[in-house]
């Protein structure tokens, strides 16, 4: 894989001079994204790694954390897919209105998020929190309240994957189905689902990636409860909070190797695109 | 800008090649726009006085003792934060004048880190209130109306001074009392209440009155309820000011104004 990317690139720029002001800003960008993570696992207390680890926060934490960033991840594949193919068939000011929706949440602060939410479906002075509550459904303090918080915050990154993905292809395959008589649920799942499948793949892990780091919105609108809200992010950032920074870098690092772990599975979808 | 061609050029020259120089220039101005903008942020704080990081639960109280202290009313710069996070801070590095912390606990870690001068000085007394939001929607009236397990309620995490003392209050009154969400510090529980996202929460007394008819309060018997004394540190190598208005705190008009923002003498 390595291979083919540098010599398809190499016969062109081969020994071709690198300008210093443009490598020199790209040296500091590297030391600016690697640093931290060096500097994470130098202070890492890899001797009490485990114990540190056994303990009903981390476990909770982490738990919590896996439920609620896979269960946004599938809500954001459920919701999006259909908004993604909606959005690639808008035009005009529609689209623009929609689209600007979608992306809202990708520029805001996630606290900003979770503020909004809490006045959107919050128990109580909010828009719909007491309709909500009185049949039975009931989001703050409450896993669903979390992973709610993470499936607005994650689910314009995978809109925003998909969408292209989603247009009808130049090609005309879509076009030349339609005139054979397939109907357009079946170009949606036959051609359409089918070809954008590494796109699909690609908005899903963003999706859940985002998920798995959100902290704003959730501490915002779900509360901190152990067990129920309390993320691996939130554990990590109470836990320094309360003077504890080797619980807080051993939650670090188990965020840290999860995340890689997505990427090494992935490597050679993205790493190595 | 200066880059680009004069528009007073003859026509035929402006081929679209001409955009490139163009962009170019733009590219080149980023770096000084940069630069410039940092230099800006830099400025920021204006203040050149002493700075003061203090607890959550003194955001109304001290600015108004502050500004009855001659001449510290504009140039010093307050910042607040729980206390955990606070003693966090001075031990990565922040930089600080005078530091108030709402517990020994957290004015301990930050002793630890050879910072202060001298010994930290008693300031104030803060006691605990049930605050509940204005309409009071679970009907509370007491410390033990807290036990129903349907209840949402919030306190501080137990790092935090606010959440110690109300986990003593409850463990003193031998309740099963469930808090629901553990907030950073006093002032999100006390938002909680604002916005009515709790039936109750364990607040101080200075934040009852600072939030005035926005909450609803419920006291707590005197025999079980507990409180909470604040400590105030000068660091090492103090801005020259800080040393006046760290006198200031001990003094009889702070204690005052303290008083009158729902704080006891300590």
């Amino acid at each position: 894989m390595t291979g083919s990317f540098r010599s398809a690139r190499l016969t062109n720029t081969h020994r071709a001079p690198r300008p210093w002001w443009i490598v020199a800003p790209a040296v500091i960008a590297i030391a600016l994204l690697a640093l931290p993570i060096v500097a994470l696992l130098w202070r890492t207390p890899w001797s009490s790694l485990v114990d540190l680890l056994s303990t009903n926060l981390a476990f909770d934490a982490l738990r919590v954390s896996l439920v609620v960033s896979l269960v946004a991840a599938g809500l954001c594949l459920v919701l999006g897919l259909p908004l993604a193919w909606t959005l690639a068939r808008l035009r005009g000011w529609t689209r623009r209105i929609v689209r600007s929706i979608v992306l809202l949440p990708m520029v805001l602060p996630p606290v900003v998020a979770g503020t909004a939410l809490l006045f959107a479906l919050g128990p109580r002075q909010s828009l719909i929190g007491p309709t909500l509550e009185r049949i039975g459904i009931v989001v703050p303090f409450t896993t669903a309240g979390a992973v709610l918080a993470a499936t607005v915050v994650a689910l314009p990154f995978f809109v925003l994957a998909v969408e292209a993905a989603m247009e009808e292809n130049a090609d005309g395959l879509e076009a030349a189905a339609a005139t054979l008589g397939a109907s357009p649920g079946a170009i949606f799942r036959r051609i359409t689902l089918p070809r954008a499948r590494s796109s699909i793949l690609a908005g899903v892990v963003l999706a859940w990636a985002r998920a798995l780091g959100e902290f704003g919105a959730t501490l915002t609108f779900a509360g901190n409860v152990p067990g129920r809200t309390q993320t691996l992010p939130l554990a990590t950032f109470l836990s320094l909070e309360a003077g504890d920074p080797d619980q807080a870098l051993a939650l670090s690092v188990v965020l840290l190797l999860v995340s890689l772990g997505v990427l090494i599975g992935l490597r050679d979808r993205w790493l190595l695109r | 800008m200066n880059r680009r061609p004069a528009a007073a050029q003859p026509g035929p020259r402006q081929s679209p090649s001409r955009r490139s120089p163009r962009v170019s220039g733009c590219l080149r101005t980023a770096p000084f726009l940069l630069v410039s903008l940092l230099a800006l942020a830099g400025c920021g704080g204006g203040a050149d006085g002493p700075t003061v990081v203090a607890a959550s639960s003194l955001t109304n109280a001290l600015p108004a003792v502050i500004d009855e202290a001659e001449g510290f009313e504009d140039n010093a710069t307050l910042a607040f934060a729980g206390s955990a996070t606070i003693a966090t801070q001075i031990e990565t590095g922040r930089s600080a004048d005078i530091v108030i912390t709402a517990n020994r606990a957290t004015m301990d870690r930050i002793e630890a880190t050879g910072l202060v001068s001298g010994s930290p000085v008693r300031i104030a007394v803060n006691e605990l209130i049930i605050g509940l939001p204005a309409d009071n929607p679970a009907g509370i009236t007491s410390l033990a109306d807290l036990t129903d397990g349907d209840l949402r309620l919030s306190a501080c995490a137990t790092a935090v001074p606010c959440g110690e003392v109300a986990q003593d209050v409850i463990d003193g009154a031998d309740l099963t009392v469930a808090i629901d969400s553990f907030e950073p510090n006093v002032r999100a529980v006390a938002s909680r209440l604002e916005t009515g996202s709790v039936d109750a929460g364990f607040i101080y007394r200075s934040d009852a009155v600072a939030l005035g008819d926005r909450i609803a309060t419920v006291e707590i018997d005197p025999g079980d309820n507990r409180s909470t004394t604040y400590f105030a540190a000068l660091l090492r190598d103090a801005h020259p000011g800080a040393r006046p208005l760290f006198d200031h705190l001990r003094g009889a008009e702070a204690q005052r104004i303290l008083a009158e923002w729902g704080f006891t003498a300590p």
